[in-house]
């Protein structure tokens, strides 16, 4: 084991592995950084590029650019409003308000050090607890899925803002449209109405542009944006106490993070919306979520990245590419001869050992990289609004287009754009509709799926010990959130009537 | 007030959204198949159990709304809603401005290109944010325009219509 780990240890130390992850990281931080580029567009069009290199060094690169990729989406999310990534959205609903107070850069700092916190745990969790975790990822059937995705629903209650009904509407909406496309049980369509735009579904990417970033493009143009007052990236620094305040949330999410990444198919965003809602029911804080709080950032942040090592659990024990950057990454495996699964770790020990080496040092990468880009960007933050928002219109357009190279994505960016002017004028949180339309699909394939293989029986839902396991969590989430917002609201209730009786009185 | 009378019409907007969406859009628009196994829900299953869900909160909505309302017309007297009412629509020009102009650019892209496009956007947007310093308006555009077109177009080889300036670029 110890000649394994020395000949991985030659196998990474060398220059060019050492600048292909640093240069795959700061890529990746600018990639996630620009709204419509997405971390697996990137590491698809790095692939063609790392044929020419050692397995080593094309794995480092394509590392790189998926980790940095991760985080980047944070920074136009935080200032902009303008999230990169899908993880990223939850960013925005308090890195944006921070950004407006003129705290933009104490934002994008715990923004920086959650995600490198995340993605060290989640490394270590990925090189000591690999089969444990790839075990119990393998129990997981659709009826277990089907238990984690109701759980993972329970966040729209802690998402919906001031009214919990208009944040469950809000919601319908998101699994309403997140329906429309082909049937995957009977390949007929649904809702497309013979729109051959419509057979995939609406892209995801477009809809999360239109409805976070036109609302503020189209406020900007109106002139109802305020000229806000950012303070300068480097002098809002995180303080100690700050740290110290948000580290259970970041441990939280970073957990969060490894479990949800560790199963095939959930992805980042699934992963930084629970963290944000488990960081809210905790935190002393949580009435502060959404205005603007520092702990609400970090916690996003932490779950979001905390996925980025786990995805790469079922990869390389099993095989099993855990979403679409990993399954390209499998795709780089391939070309290099080397086959993932339980046979890597007895025939590539050493190529194991040095790709641990290279994700430990990617955390220390991303620390650096994420610096560097935060200098960069403060020089966004000090652009007129006039110049900025209609780059960053332009910007979104090229951005949704090339998703799909399809200029219908651009028609869905505009009407989802005017759906966020009303929800936003009606105080309907946009959040629930997100994660609704993002959970949406695999809570409807699972369901299906379960009853499928039980031919209707729905006691398969509650067939196995992880099933009850995440039941039990969804009941005791729902109690808790209805418990809470009961007392809020009849605290709101006992808080504003004498004041309406008092100014009545006045008046008569 | 003001807020409980936003709802209501909110909820009455909502409900007759969902209830579209229940008794036509997803009669209309889902396939059916006339037989299938009772463990295959039908494809028209789960789209109607969200709506009739949406449908039932959004007249909850509507119906809390309008309880509010009834309440706080018995407390406080009728304020001026016209004068609120002109100018929230005033408020309503640029915003719809921005949106013509996002729709205009869409209509546009087989013709002008996407290049192009985003160069005349650019510019009308920036115009309508209040941009009047136009020497540093057309240098901006310019250099957007260079680099969205190489990153997109030369680097990540996205199939970009161009429009007009196909033969050129």
């Amino acid at each position: 084991m110890l000649e394994a780990l020395h000949q991985g240890l030659q196998l990474m130390a060398t220059t060019t592995n050492i600048l292909a992850l640093f240069a795959g990281m700061l890529g990746g931080v600018i990639v996630g950084a620009l709204p419509g580029l997405t971390g697996a567009m990137a590491v698809t069009l790095a692939l063609p590029f790392t044929f020419y290199m050692s397995p080593i060094t094309s794995l480092m690169l394509l590392l790189g650019i998926y980790k940095g990729s991760m985080y980047g989406g944070s920074i136009s999310a935080i200032l902009i409003r303008t999230p990169g990534t899908a993880a990223a959205a939850c960013t925005a609903l308090d890195g944006y308000p921070m950004a407006m107070r003129g705290e933009g850069g104490k934002a994008l700092h715990m923004a920086l050090y959650a995600s490198c916190f995340a993605d060290m745990v989640s490394n270590l969790a990925l090189i000591f607890c690999t089969g444990l975790i790839a075990s119990f990822a393998l129990r997981f059937g659709p009826a277990e899925f089907f238990s984690l995705i109701c759980f993972s629903l329970t966040i729209v209650a802690g998402l919906s803002g001031d009214s919990l009904l208009k944040g469950f509407i809000s919601a319908c909406f998101g699994l309403l449209l997140a329906s429309v496309g082909m049937d995957l049980v009977f390949g007929t369509s649904r809702m497309t109405f013979n729109d051959i735009n419509l057979m995939a579904g609406i892209s995801f990417i477009p809809l999360l542009i239109g409805l976070f970033a036109v609302p503020e493009i189209i406020k900007a143009a109106a002139g109802q944006k305020q000229v806000t007052q950012y303070a300068g990236v480097k002098s809002g620094g995180v303080t100690w106490a700050d740290f110290r305040r948000c580290f259970p949330s970041i441990c939280r999410g970073s957990l969060i993070g490894v479990v949800m990444g560790a199963v095939p198919g959930i992805g980042g965003a699934p992963a930084a919306y629970l963290s944000y809602s488990e960081a809210r029911r905790y935190s002393k804080r949580g009435a502060n979520f959404g205005k603007g709080e520092l702990e609400g950032i970090a916690a996003a942040e932490a779950g979001n990245n905390g996925v980025c090592g786990a995805t790469l659990i079922p990869l390389l024990s099993l095989g099993v590419p855990g979403d679409i950057v990993t399954a390209v990454m499998l795709g780089a495996f391939m070309m290099h001869n080397i086959t993932p699964g339980p046979l890597l770790f007895q025939d590539n020990l050493p190529l194991v050992y040095a790709l641990y080496l290279g994700i430990m040092l990617s955390s220390l990468f991303l620390l650096i990289a994420g610096v560097l880009c935060l200098r960069g960007a403060s020089a966004i933050i000090k652009a007129p609004k006039a110049v900025l928002f209609p780059a960053v219109c332009v910007i979104c357009l090229f951005g949704a287009f090339s998703i799909n190279n399809n200029a219908f994505d651009i028609l869905i960016l505009i009407g989802m754009g005017l759906v966020g002017c009303y929800m936003g004028r009606n105080r309907i949180a946009e959040a629930p509709f997100l994660v609704a339309f993002i959970l949406g699909p695999l809570f409807e394939d699972n369901l299906r799926r379960s009853l499928l293989i039980s031919h209707g029986n729905l006691s398969i839902l509650w067939s196995t010990p992880i099933c009850w396991f995440f039941i039990a969590l969804t009941v005791f989430s729902l109690y808790i959130t209805l418990r809470k917002e009961f007392f809020q609201r009849k605290k709101s209730m006992c808080d504003h009537a004498p004041s309406t009786l008092d100014s009545f009185n006045k008046k008569a | 007030m003001q807020n409980a009378r936003n709802d209501l019409i909110l909820g009455c907007v909502l409900s007759l959204v969902f209830t579209l969406v229940c008794f036509v859009l997803i009669p209309i628009g889902i396939d059916v198949p006339k037989s299938h196994d009772p463990g295959q829900l039908s494809p028209a299953a789960y789209p109607s159990w969200i709506a009739f869900a949406g449908l039932g909160a959004s007249l909850l909505l509507a119906a809390s709304a309008a309880l509010r309302c009834i309440k706080l017309n018995a407390l406080t007297p009728r304020a001026n809603s016209t004068v609120k009412c002109t100018a929230r629509l005033a408020g309503m020009g640029p915003g719809a401005a921005g949106f013509a102009l996002l729709l205009a650019f869409y209509l546009s892209l087989d013709y002008v290109g996407m290049t192009l496009g985003c160069f005349l956007l650019y510019a009308a947007f920036a115009t309508l944010c209040g941009e009047r310093n136009w020497l540093r308006l057309v240098i901006v555009d310019c250099i957007l325009s260079t680099a969205l077109y190489f990153f997109f177009v030369r680097i990540a080889s996205v199939p970009v219509p161009q429009g007009i300036l196909e033969s050129f670029l």
